[in-house]
């Protein structure tokens, strides 16, 4: 829908990318929309970065189009593209003032002096870091200098910034404040934000889409909340969050529901279709599931376990529990009261493990989606 | 023994290596300043100052000959040493000839080597004691002389010293003849590429002022160091070489800044090679290296050579004995031996230049004794002069002539 | 989290404590080798350089300026800065080619690093001398090189050979490898996801260049260009053989001087004169040296 690509900033049409025999993205298409927040999330070696990268015109794409602001980018160079990049250990230039790395592109430009200094002055102000124009990069902390190597991107005011898991190297207290802090800039100034990231959290909290990517291909590009609570693939049912995974026999199926049998009297009765597989699999997270002292009836959504560990993660217990089946199931329930019934298993205790029958989620294991909008 | 070789300006590291050597005996001839490898590491110039500093040695001016042994005959019958330390420039004697003293004399010879006048002299004057024989050029005995570290030499004992030309006896550096017993000599001349330079120039006035014009068609040279340039151009100009006179030493920095620009290089370690390629139209040089150079053109025959009428340089190798040689005896047969005219014979044709005994060098083969380039004639030796170091302010004087020579 | 913009930079403490420590005592040996065979005979040309001449080869201690003023003539001057001036050429040539080398050993080279770094030190394995003379050949006027660049029409007459240009070429083939080292060091330190940064932002390559990677490397340059200007200044080899003779060095002055005149006072004044003048670069390196590390590179 070439007539419809003003709407995207960036757009990719099955762009693949390969570095000598590694095939680092793999025929990938994905829009990018107008003002919009979108992560791409996976582990290291997915083809995340190298996708940042194309856009920043670092690498040139083997084959397939990439389209920046509706019109043809490939072969332009850098310099010559409306992206900004915010670098990952924020490669700010150690032999300039803090004033002269943000005026920096600016210079490029060739804006004047005194406009410089005023946007460069007003950049600095968004992120919140005044006073230091003369200091070098060296003279401040992580934090500043992240705050910095934004700063100089965002004053360049472009069409699309491109975060290059720029928090990567923060301690988790300053990261996290760092993520409210991105996302109240991105509202502000509206720019389009493309965020690489490995941290599942930091891409929930901040993103308006996610694409989760593995192995070069997008596995699923949807908002945090579908793609917490309908991963598409096992993959993304792992990566994002924890999930116990059951794989059983399909034993009925109908009228949108269905039961499979995990063997050992482990059934699991869950809503919609399995499609035609004989062998499915099934997650179900961890905060779905209660966990009750005692031999249970082996029933449907119902098994029985053996307490294997105990653990306190501060707000919540946790508890790794063996199924009769075999399986092992991590499980945790917040403290909300001063001693929680899950409290008072201990390891070795005999129990049952709960959920209700919208908990178990249906592994498609589905061809992630070709046209990633 | 240098035969000329046309490939010379191919680099092949070893088999040059004993003509670098060579060339660099060459231009150390009149106690000049050029570098060596050594020197260019550095190491000849740290030994210099090692010597100087270690020794410690404040020997504040020629104190005149004390130390030499004056008293008449004290070697007189006493028997020949079994050892002999020679301290000499490298390959500059036949290794037959070595042999030959051996066995008529039994006596062990040890052999050291020097490239430069000024290594000779910082190893004696830093206390270098030991050897019995040195091979000081003109300049350096008179300095020798005066610091008194030569022994006079017991006539009786050199018998065959009497067949020396007596010209070569009592000479400027050593009037009593008393220090030395000449080893050989040289003269500096010129030549020219005659299909290029119409002009017949037969002095060496002539040949300056022909270097303004010349320089501009091709390369022209000359001997390099303070010591060659300065005082060859205040004999052309028809002054004493070793004058002192401000007057004159003036006159010849006005006149060598006048042809400067005709001059394109000053060299006297490379100049060999380029003449015999073909390379230099108009230069001086030494009538040992002229005649390589006009062996080498023999077949284009378009060098001239030129010994110069009026005057110019001569120079000479010498014998010597310390004052403080251990074995004066062997060291006076040494001088004896090599005075014979059988050995005399062989050793020019071992390194080509004249030896000043008239037995030997009518002996020599024909292509040497008929060539004036090799028996240079005395009509021309006679006017011709030793360049010496009469004082260190002249030679500051012509150092500084020098340096405003070159870097003008 | 404003309270955090306001943290002083963080600098880790040194903890000696769990470092080994040697007594300082064993570096006596070197200081005392240093002492005698580098600051020895420094001490004796200082002593030389206000002693006066007396006799051939042989030096009154006194304390005398007479030597300096000596120098202080037009015809040394001019020597000071002929020398400074064929030094800086070639110290630009060097520069010229070593640097665009040492870029693409850093960058473009992976494998086959060490190697290179290998090759270019090899040269200096073979004597210095013969070097040179080899050189003397390739730009002889009827040499390979001058038929071929006569050939191609680039010059009618290749006329290099005893000209200051081969003084300028054989300094900078000589020393090439000085400048070559730390250069090569200081693109290896450099982070170049800073000429991205730059590019990223709009530089052009060029100059991203002129305005990243230069200014980063340019203390490995300072060193680099120091390194072979004060030994070409003190050149005399390559004068003689490359430039005939005709080019006084302060280097070949202060050779006549030693050795040809045995004016070892006047030669011991011109080399701490020079000397003098030389630190004044070294200064200007050190400025740099301490730049460098305010960047924390």
């Amino acid at each position: 829908m070439s007539d419809q690509s003003i709407d995207y900033d960036v757009e990719f049409r099955a762009i693949t990318k390969r570095f000598g025999s590694l095939v680092a993205v793999n025929g990938v298409s994905l829009k990018v929309r107008k003002g919009e927040f979108l992560s791409l999330l996976g582990p290291s070696g997915c083809g995340k970065t190298t996708s940042l990268r194309m856009i920043a015109g670092f690498e040139q794409p083997d084959e397939g189009e990439l389209l920046i602001g509706g019109s043809d980018a490939v072969g332009i160079p850098p310099y010559r593209r409306d992206v900004n990049t915010v670098f990952q250990q924020y490669a700010l230039f150690p032999h300039m003032s803090i004033l002269d790395n943000v005026c920096y592109g600016l210079k490029q430009r060739k804006v004047s002096r005194r406009e410089r200094r005023a946007k460069a002055g007003e950049a600095l102000e968004l992120v919140q870091l005044t006073g230091r124009d003369s200091h070098r990069p060296a003279m401040l902390s992580g934090g500043q200098q992240q705050r910095v190597a934004l700063a100089r991107a965002l004053v360049m005011n472009p069409r699309v910034l491109l975060l290059d898991e720029p928090l990567g190297a923060l301690d988790l207290k300053l990261r996290k404040e760092m993520q409210i802090e991105l996302k109240r800039i991105q509202d502000q100034v509206g720019i389009t934000f493309i965020y690489v990231t490995h941290d599942q959290e930091e891409a929930l909290s901040m993103s308006d889409r996610v694409a989760v990517m593995s192995n070069g291909v997008i596995e699923q590009l949807d908002t945090p909340r579908a793609i917490y609570d309908h991963p598409l693939t096992a993959f993304v049912a792992d990566f994002i969050g924890d999930m116990n995974f059951l794989e059983g026999r399909v034993a009925e199926s109908a009228d949108g529901g269905y039961a499979i049998d995990a063997g050992e009297g482990v059934v699991v009765r869950g809503r919609g279709h399995p499609a035609g597989a004989a062998i499915v699999r099934v997650g179900i997270r961890p905060e779905r599931i209660v966990v009750e002292r005692g031999n249970g009836s082996g029933t449907a959504n119902s098994a029985r376990c053996e307490v294997l560990t105990k653990m306190y993660l501060g707000d919540q217990v946790q508890l790794i529990l063996r199924l009769a089946n075999g399986s092992e199931f991590v499980v945790r329930e917040q403290r909300t009261s001063a001693a929680p019934a899950i409290d008072s298993l201990e390891p070795g205790d005999t129990a049952t493990a709960r959920w209700d029958e919208a908990a178990p989620l249906l592994m498609a294991d589905l061809q992630p989606q070709k046209d990633g909008e | 023994m240098i035969e000329h070789d046309p490939k010379l300006n191919v680099l092949a590291p070893i088999e040059i290596r004993p003509r670098l050597d060579r060339l660099e005996r060459l231009v150390r001839r009149s106690g000049g300043g050029r570098m060596t490898r050594a020197e260019a590491l550095g190491l000849a110039g740290l030994a210099l100052l090692a010597a100087a500093g270690c020794g410690g040695k404040t020997s504040t001016g020629g104190g005149g000959g004390a130390s030499s042994s004056g008293a008449a005959d004290p070697l007189a019958g006493k028997p020949i040493e079994s050892n002999l330390v020679i301290y000499n420039w490298s390959q500059y004697d036949d290794p037959s000839t070595y042999k030959s003293f051996k066995t008529q004399n039994h006596v062990a010879i040890k052999e050291t080597y020097y490239s430069s006048n000024d290594e000779l002299l910082a190893k004696l004057q830093a206390g270098g004691t030991g050897y019995d024989i040195i091979v000081p050029s003109q300049n350096a005995v008179g300095e020798l002389v005066q610091l008194g570290s030569l022994m006079k030499l017991d006539k009786a004992l050199i018998p065959n010293a009497s067949a020396v030309e007596s010209s070569w006896v009592k000479t400027a550096y050593d009037p009593t003849g008393d220090y030395k017993v000449v080893k050989d000599f040289g003269v500096t001349m010129f030549f020219y590429n005659n299909t290029i330079v119409t002009e017949k120039p037969t002095t060496m006035k002539q040949f300056y002022d022909l270097l303004p014009k010349y320089g501009r068609v091709g390369r022209t040279n000359l001997m390099d160091g303070a010591e060659e340039v300065v005082p060859l151009a205040l004999m052309a100009l028809g002054y004493d070489p070793n004058t002192g006179d401000p007057a004159e030493l003036d006159k010849a920095k006005n006149f060598l800044l006048s042809i400067r620009s005709g001059v394109t290089t000053i060299d006297s370690s490379n100049y060999i090679n380029d003449a015999s390629a073909g390379k230099i139209i108009l230069g001086q040089g030494w009538n040992g290296d002229v005649r390589r150079i006009i062996s080498a053109r023999k077949k284009q025959g378009d060098i001239t050579a030129v010994l110069p009428q009026d005057t110019s340089e001569k120079w000479a190798d010498n014998w010597c004995i310390p004052a403080t040689a251990p074995d004066p005896v062997a060291a006076h047969a040494w001088i004896n031996h090599l005075c014979d005219p059988a050995v005399a014979v062989t050793e020019m044709e071992y390194h080509n230049y004249p030896i000043p005994i008239q037995a030997a060098l009518d002996q020599t083969p024909a292509e040497l004794k008929n060539d004036p380039l090799f028996n240079v004639p005395t009509s021309y030796t006679d006017h011709y002069k030793f360049i010496l170091n009469p004082s260190q302010e002249i030679v500051n004087a012509r150092t500084q002539i020098y340096t405003a020579f070159q870097s003008a | 989290m404003t309270s955090e913009t306001i943290q002083p930079p963080k600098r880790s403490p040194r903890r000696r404590s769990f470092a080994p420590r040697y007594p300082g005592w064993l570096t006596a040996p070197s200081l005392i080798y240093y002492m005698i065979f580098f600051l020895g005979p420094l001490a004796i040309l200082v002593v030389f350089s206000v002693a006066t001449q007396a006799g051939f080869g042989s030096v009154s201690y006194t304390f005398s300026t007479s030597q300096f003023k000596a120098l202080n003539d037009p015809l040394y001057i001019k020597v000071f800065r002929q020398t400074m001036l064929m030094a800086a050429g070639g110290t630009a040539l060097t520069i010229a080619i070593g640097y665009p080398v040492a870029y693409w050993m850093s960058r473009y080279l992976t494998r086959y690093k060490t190697l290179a770094l290998l090759l270019v030190i090899v040269p200096f394995w073979t004597s210095f001398l013969i070097r040179t003379y080899a050189l003397k050949i390739i730009l002889d006027p009827q040499g390979y090189l001058a038929h071929f660049v006569e050939w191609t029409g680039i010059s009618s007459q290749f006329n290099v050979l005893y000209t200051g240009k081969a003084v300028a070429i054989g300094l900078a083939y000589n020393y090439l490898p000085l400048l070559i080292l730390p250069v090569y060091a200081s693109l290896e330190r450099m982070d170049w996801k800073l000429v991205e940064a730059a590019t990223d932002l709009g530089a052009s390559p060029f100059k991203a260049f002129r305005q990243i990677t230069l200014p980063l490397t340019l203390p490995g340059l300072i060193t680099g260009a120091l390194l072979v200007f004060i030994p070409m200044c003190g050149e005399y080899v390559i004068p003689q053989l490359l430039g005939g003779g005709q080019f006084a060095f302060v280097g070949t002055v202060i050779g006549s001087n030693f050795l040809g005149a045995q004016n070892w006072p006047f030669g011991s004044a011109m080399a701490i004169a020079f000397m003098v003048l030389l630190s004044i670069f070294v200064v200007i390196y050190i400025a740099f040296a301490t730049r460098e590390e305010q960047f924390g590179a």
